[in-house]
């Protein structure tokens, strides 16, 4: 993920901290020294508790001794208002394209679409606080946020401005802009090497974060959308 | 004379800055600390008077953001609220700037 902007419009404030483990990658979130180790942490795919910013950089932990060593330290940028871009992921893999989902029953008020056989149940993981982006049919690149979800259809209240027909195809996303569902605890769950964040996946009881906006690039919205969103459970938070 | 330490709870920015990185080490020279910081491919900030020694270009590097950082100089060690700050050109990907470069830079957004 990569530095988005600062919602209070400062500078990034730029800290290198004594590492607890190797950090492989740059780009990745880190986690807060936790007691009894050397430094700061790697996050999960499902965990951001006492994040303390993004990678910039990598360092090699090491416990050898010698007359040469270096001891690991990372480049982090640690303002707690800082917003990450990170890019959509369809799967635990950095990359993979989103899921499409092609509706198969009409829907003449534009406000339910129903999946076909083999697309991704919308209700698990859940969609719902999420939002439809429509990718061909009649609502192409139109979004609408998802606010009932079952088995097989995920209705939103405000409709389409088009009857939502029979092989259509959207894009089920977890993520709305100021979405804060399940009682404002927004989460999400990174891809494997921590890079993007899954769309496939809900947005309750993971890592913590707090959307700020989602970016769907309408020239190729399944392989460039991103979401803009903020560590929440960040350690210098005033309230964490 | 008698000093009386008072103690202090300690708060997460407290342990933060325990464990912060010293920098440079005070027997080393500047030349040779950015050769080793740049041999590792680190992030690398300089304040407004340092900056004009290092040429990015010569060790593979670029200007990470065209916007101040609020960082610690690594070569004169001076906390300054109007750092540049360098990356390896091969991390662009991962933590550089998200517009395109060159002659494409103010048209589209990778």
């Amino acid at each position: 993920m990569n530095l988005g902007y600062m919602l209070s419009g400062g500078a990034p404030v730029i800290k290198k901290y004594k590492v607890g483990a190797t950090v492989s990658n740059v780009g990745v979130p880190l986690l807060d020294t936790s007691t009894a180790t050397a430094g700061v942490r790697v996050a999960t795919v499902t965990s951001l508790a006492n994040a303390i910013g993004v990678s910039q950089d990598t360092a090699t932990y090491t416990t050898t001794q010698s007359a040469t060593m270096v001891e690991g330290v990372i480049s982090c940028i640690i303002n707690p208002d800082a917003v990450w871009r990170a890019k959509l992921s369809g799967g635990a893999a950095e990359g993979t394209q989103l899921l499409v989902t092609t509706n198969s029953a009409a829907s003449a008020g534009g406000t339910v679409i129903t999946i076909t056989t083999g697309d991704a149940d919308p209700s698990s993981p859940t969609m719902l606080d999420g939002q439809a982006y429509g990718l061909a049919g009649n609502n192409v690149a139109l979004t609408r946020t998802i606010t009932a979800v079952a088995a097989t259809t995920a209705t939103v209240v405000v409709p389409f401005p088009r009857a939502v027909a029979v092989s259509d195809t959207y894009l089920l996303i977890p993520f709305v802009g100021a979405s804060f569902p399940a009682g404002g605890v927004a989460s999400c769950v990174l891809t494997t090497n921590l890079y993007e964040v899954r769309a496939n996946s809900d947005n309750t009881g993971d890592a913590a974060i707090n959307v700020v906006d989602v970016e769907i690039q309408t020239g190729d919205p399944r392989g460039r959308s991103f979401l803009h969103m903020l560590l929440r459970d960040h350690v210098l938070n005033i309230s964490t | 004379m008698l000093t009386i330490h008072a103690p202090t709870p300690d708060t997460p920015a407290k342990v933060r800055r325990a464990s912060e990185d010293p920098g440079r080490p005070a027997n080393r020279l500047r030349g040779g600390w950015l050769d080793d910081l740049t041999s590792l491919k680190k992030f690398v900030s300089m304040c407004p008077l340092c900056v004009g020694k290092f040429n990015p270009q010569r060790y593979g590097y670029e200007l990470w953001r065209s916007i101040y950082t609020i960082a610690t100089c690594d070569l004169c060690k001076v906390f300054d609220t109007r750092c540049k700050s360098y990356i390896p050109q091969s991390h662009h990907d991962q933590i550089g700037d998200a517009r395109r470069r060159g002659r494409w830079a103010s048209r589209a957004r990778l």
